[in-house]
């Protein structure tokens, strides 16, 4: 769920712009990069981010049968990896202001910083990290996905306390407030993407390991079956 | 996804995209910093006079965009009219309150008129005028090619993937709700395959016209309307000029 246009005071909407920049900056430079170096990199980039569009304008099954979007951000970003999928998700989310409708221009700072860096990276460090722990594939993704969707809904909850403190009991009941809002819709949503994430590497790992040494996300052809 | 991007393209603002962005940033400024009352509400109704009037946005096409954003506007404008406080002897308090209700008031208006004018953007001026445009402003080179082959791509995309979902449906596929996950899984995985497939067809389509690793299009050179322009101008002082003589 994207901060709509307008909703943030114009101070702290250019605050999280500010904050977004470096890293928007230092991913756009390293996809000059991998543009600059490789011809072919360019268009499969290209095509990683139309991908990466689709997947979040997708609406997730659910048990409620409200339209659930996931943010495809903890696929992306165990696929791609954190600092390419910052670049990218900030075109997704430019995307969606356009064609869609979801968040807006002056929000786009703060959302790009709540799913595009803080998302990607969580997902990044904890698939890194439960993979170097020695768990299985599928398990190291469904947490990195479902964990990179709840520090996004946490992030976008921050967002909002900052920028309207609780009338009696300040940040900390705001925070609480939107937190709790956002985990009655949320968390069922993030857990449906960590599944759906995991199901979708299980099917790369059984029709296209190539695909999935080439990105670096497993390392031998003899690796265990999720 | 395609109504805005085809209303973009067919609406009768068309060929004053410079003007347009000018107009609506502008009104999105002003909604930004006037205060709501009566600063948004003029924008608001700015905006809807030009839509409407000026580059013919059919009224049921403007209103349906301008709602998009209402779920979000209620849920978390819930958060904000109650205000919550924690105490030792009499436990958690949820109130209404006075002041929330005011802060409510204003972000709902405030993000309405912005929504309004921003849609007054996206309604009325396609993405490749858009681009043209950052390019002119030296907007980094490789965000710039990004967005153009996502741009690209996205459509071809989403139209592979609602092909899939059909497929995968018309074989009751979506049954119940392990069967959606199972499908909607493979969906994806498929729609990443072609996706990459489709890279590498575009790439050697390219290379056997001489790629050189740059893409480049052609852009019209549009005449800037002057009295566009002007009128433009004179629709940001009057909003201020209200705003001002009111307060």
């Amino acid at each position: 769920m994207h901060i709509m246009e307008g909703y943030l005071p114009a101070s702290h909407a250019s605050g999280w712009w500010l904050a977004t920049s470096p890293f928007l900056a230092w991913g756009i430079r390293s996809a000059g990069k991998i543009m600059k170096g490789n011809k072919e990199a360019k268009l499969l980039l290209g095509a990683s981010g139309g991908f990466a569009f689709v997947l979040s304008a997708l609406k997730l099954p659910s048990v409620t049968g409200s339209s659930a979007h996931p943010t495809g951000i903890g696929l992306g970003s165990v696929l791609f990896g954190p600092q390419v999928m910052c670049t990218i998700g900030f075109v997704v989310l430019l995307f969606q202001v356009m064609f869609l409708g979801h968040g807006g221009i002056t929000t786009l700072g703060a959302n790009t910083f709540s799913m595009a860096i803080v998302g990607a990276w969580v997902a990044w460090g904890v698939f890194r990290s439960l993979k170097a722990l020695g768990l299985s594939l599928a398990v190291s993704v469904f947490f990195a996905a479902t964990l990179a969707d709840l520090a996004t809904y946490i992030t976008t909850a921050l967002q909002l306390a900052l920028a309207f403190p609780d009338p009696v009991s300040g940040l900390s009941g705001a925070l609480a407030k939107f937190m709790g809002i956002f985990a009655l819709t949320q968390v069922p949503l993030a857990i449906s993407e960590g599944l759906l994430t995991t199901l979708v590497v299980n099917v790369f790992h059984s029709h296209g390991r190539e695909a999935l040494l080439n990105l670096g996300v497993i390392s031998k052809v003899g690796e265990s079956k999720p | 996804m395609r109504l805005i991007d085809t209303w973009a393209n067919i609406n009768n603002w068309r060929h004053h995209p410079i003007e347009v962005i000018y107009l609506s940033m502008g009104l999105l400024l002003l909604a930004m910093i006037l205060p709501p009352m009566p600063g948004a509400a003029l924008v608001l109704l700015t905006v809807t006079l030009c839509a409407l009037f000026g580059a013919r946005i059919p009224p049921f096409i403007f209103f349906r965009v301008l709602l998009l954003p209402l779920t979000f506007l209620l849920v978390g404008s819930l958060a904000l009219v109650f205000s919550v406080s924690f105490d030792q002897s009499t436990g958690l308090e949820i109130a209404f309150s006075d002041q929330g209700m005011q802060t409510a008031k204003t972000v709902i208006l405030r993000s309405i008129s912005a929504v309004s004018a921003l849609i007054l953007l996206t309604l009325t001026v396609p993405l490749t005028e858009i681009i043209t445009l950052m390019r002119r402003v030296r907007v980094p080179n490789a965000l710039i090619e990004l967005i153009e082959l996502m741009y690209r791509f996205l459509f071809i995309f989403d139209e592979i993937f609602a092909s899939l979902l059909k497929a995968q449906s018309v074989r009751l596929g979506y049954r119940n709700l392990w069967l959606s996950y199972r499908s909607l899984s493979s969906a994806v995985a498929v729609l990443f395959f072609r996706a990459m497939d489709r890279a590498r067809r575009l790439e050697s389509g390219l290379e056997s016209r001489g790629y050189s690793g740059e893409l480049r299009v052609l852009n019209v050179r549009r005449k800037i309307s002057s009295r566009f322009f002007i009128f433009a101008v004179l629709v940001h002082f009057i909003i201020l000029g209200i705003t001002f003589i009111t307060i």
